[in-house]
């Protein structure tokens, strides 16, 4: 496989296609970004199931250059939404695609965003290395459980998660999505949300992040795995994202010209959620 | 060096807890417990004691200034000799005599400080590199060693008046700790540190950051875990009853850290604000305090969500990698 995203870097480098690459390279302790510039440094691209951080997060930062991506399936997913969101163009991006075989964590165990994958190969690409995957066909199990409990065991649960916060932000960092140039927690004018640790602005921050995500994540993961206290983030995420597919009927980063639903308004959009 | 039973001081840190504000490793990380702590090396480090993510210092009420009284006076208990030693560098800081921190200082002066020493250091650990190790002193009111069912102490007056004096070390007590000692040592890499200050400064232009720099994402995982990062904002805020004034923890990772009010940031991109971190503590704390702002626990390593290793920045630009 390795031999293969070097084959195709190298190819890219060499036709022109790209003046920068965004791939994986050897860390110290799993796999790390690294930006490659010129061919001959394409050995040192890596690949293997510790490169769970999602590359498009970095592609913003060199808009006006043509940038290739080393992309799993998840990756692809945010570049075709940031693409959606006019924030990249298609023809910027080339996006060297590999079907993922699913990420672990130290203990070797795979991360929850990639036992309930359904597109481990990127649904857009310039370029595919290897075979096809198929997706899995869940139906967010993990979801359903969250859903499954009382009202107050789901608000205890989202608050003891909220609690572990020490507001960071390294889970809006390591999202591709969380561009704004000022993000609401930032603003002192007007303040939408005091600093500190309460249990009420942790709410808040979560909730928040968690709405702005409806219907633009695309369940890569990063963000629960970016945090150093282990907050739970996805349960929410993925709530937001299945709402969003049963109400309408949306899936992101499939397709960069439809137009995603917090960007759009229809007079045939369900409302039975207003009350 | 003196020799305690480890009940006895159990025992004693649960009674103390009438009297002082306990702070230990407890569930991963350090927290205010009622003298309960658990052996471990915390995630959140041993500055959470003495300078909190969030405090009070102030209220304004009914027309006048209210200073927040002092509290009880801290134990802080359990932690490596790396935090240890990171507080004592965190009140280099906090001692200038420009300004001087009085809400740090207070805590600090009462305080107490009694670190366990490290006989199994971690793989990303090079506290070695500064001087210091894992079975250092600096910093704490006493170290312990485990050792059985008793604790080797390591202890100045403060310790022995509240903990009682145990009895005097053996000899084979001694020669364990230096054993024990010297195995850990022998574990932890060692970075050159040699002049990193002036080497620093003189590539302070060096398009070396831009590159290093590059995957940083600008969290502030690596700053709010650090031991010896103390950064802090103050804000005022309404309540029902009038105004709260509080400090929070801060990080110079964050863009909105440097932002002025005119919409001028002087440090815009990631490799302005990484360059400041490294500089601040392996330039700017020697040139100003005389010691290194880091003591090498390896936290800013593990926890950085994209595997920037302070250790590799150290030996590129320290000319050793």
């Amino acid at each position: 496989m390795i031999e293969r995203i070097r084959e195709e870097a190298r190819k890219a480098f060499e036709e022109g296609k790209i003046e920068i690459l965004i791939g994986f390279g050897r860390g110290t302790l799993r796999a790390t970004p690294i930006f490659i510039e010129k061919k001959e440094d394409v050995d040192k691209l890596i690949w293997d199931d510790t490169c769970w951080i999602n590359l498009a997060t970095y592609l913003r930062r060199f808009r006006g250059k043509k940038t290739g991506i080393v992309a799993k399936g998840c990756d692809a997913r945010s570049v075709v939404a940031l693409i959606a969101e006019k924030q990249l163009k298609r023809e910027d991006v080339y996006i060297i695609g590999v079907p993922c075989q699913g990420m672990k964590n130290e203990k070797g165990e795979e991360f929850l965003s990639c036992r309930y994958c359904e597109y481990p190969t990127p649904p857009v690409y310039d370029v595919l290395v290897g075979e096809k995957r198929e997706g899995k066909k869940e139906n967010y199990p993990d979801v359903s459980e969250f859903e499954s409990m009382p009202p107050e065991k789901r608000w205890e649960f989202f608050s003891e998660e909220a609690k572990k916060c020490i507001r960071c932000y390294a889970c809006r960092e390591a999202c591709p999505m969380c561009y704004c140039e000022e993000c609401f927690v930032d603003s002192l004018d007007p303040r939408w949300l005091e600093p500190g640790l309460s249990l009420s602005s942790l709410q808040f921050w979560h909730l928040v992040r968690a709405y702005h995500q409806a219907g633009r994540c695309s369940d890569c993961g990063a963000c629960e795995r970016a945090c150093p206290m282990d907050v739970k983030i996805l349960y929410l995420t993925r709530k937001l994202n299945k709402e969003v597919r049963e109400l309408f009927g949306f899936v992101t980063g499939l397709d960069p010209e439809a137009l995603p639903p917090l960007g759009t308004y229809s007079t045939e959009d369900k409302e039975e959620f207003i009350l | 060096m003196r020799r305690i039973k480890k009940e006895a001081i159990e025992k004693k840190l649960k009674e103390l807890a009438k009297d002082y504000r306990i702070f230990a490793p407890m569930n991963g990380d350090v927290k205010e417990t009622g003298g309960e702590f658990e052996e471990c090396f915390p995630r959140l480090s041993g500055k959470c004691a003495f300078l909190p993510p969030e405090e009070e210092i102030l209220r304004y009420k009914d027309g006048k200034v209210e200073e927040t009284p002092e509290d009880k006076p801290i134990i802080l208990f359990g932690i490596r000799p790396c935090d240890a030693r990171a507080i004592s560098l965190i009140e280099l800081a906090m001692r200038d005599e420009k300004f001087p921190d009085v809400y740090f200082l207070r805590k600090k002066e009462k305080g107490i400080i009694i670190s366990i020493a490290c006989k199994e250091p971690g793989d990303t650990c090079f506290c070695t590199s500064f001087g210091h190790g894992p079975f250092s002193t600096q910093g704490s009111d006493a170290l312990l060693v485990e050792k059985d069912d008793y604790y080797l102490v390591l202890g100045n007056e403060k310790f022995f008046k509240l903990f009682g004096e145990g009895e005097e070390a053996r000899e084979e007590d001694k020669e364990y700790f230096e054993e024990a000692k010297k195995r850990a040592e022998e574990k932890i890499e060692k970075i050159p540190v040699d002049n990193l200050g002036e080497k620093l400064l003189s590539r302070i232009e060096d398009p070396v950051w831009e590159k290093i720099s590059r995957k940083c994402l600008n969290c502030g995982a690596c700053t709010f875990l650090c031991p010896t990062c103390y950064c802090f904002d103050i804000q005022d805020l309404e309540r029902s009853w009038g105004v709260s004034r509080r400090r929070y923890w801060d990080s110079c990772m964050f863009s909105i850290y440097t932002k002025e009010a005119s919409g001028h940031n002087p440090r815009p991109t990631h490799r302005e604000r990484v360059r400041n971190r490294i500089m601040h503590k392996f330039s700017y704390y020697p040139y100003l305090y005389g010691e290194f702002g880091c003591t090498g626990c390896g936290r800013c390593v593990v926890y950085c969500p994209v595997n920037f290793d302070i250790r590799e920045v150290l030996k590129i630009l320290g000319g050793s990698g």
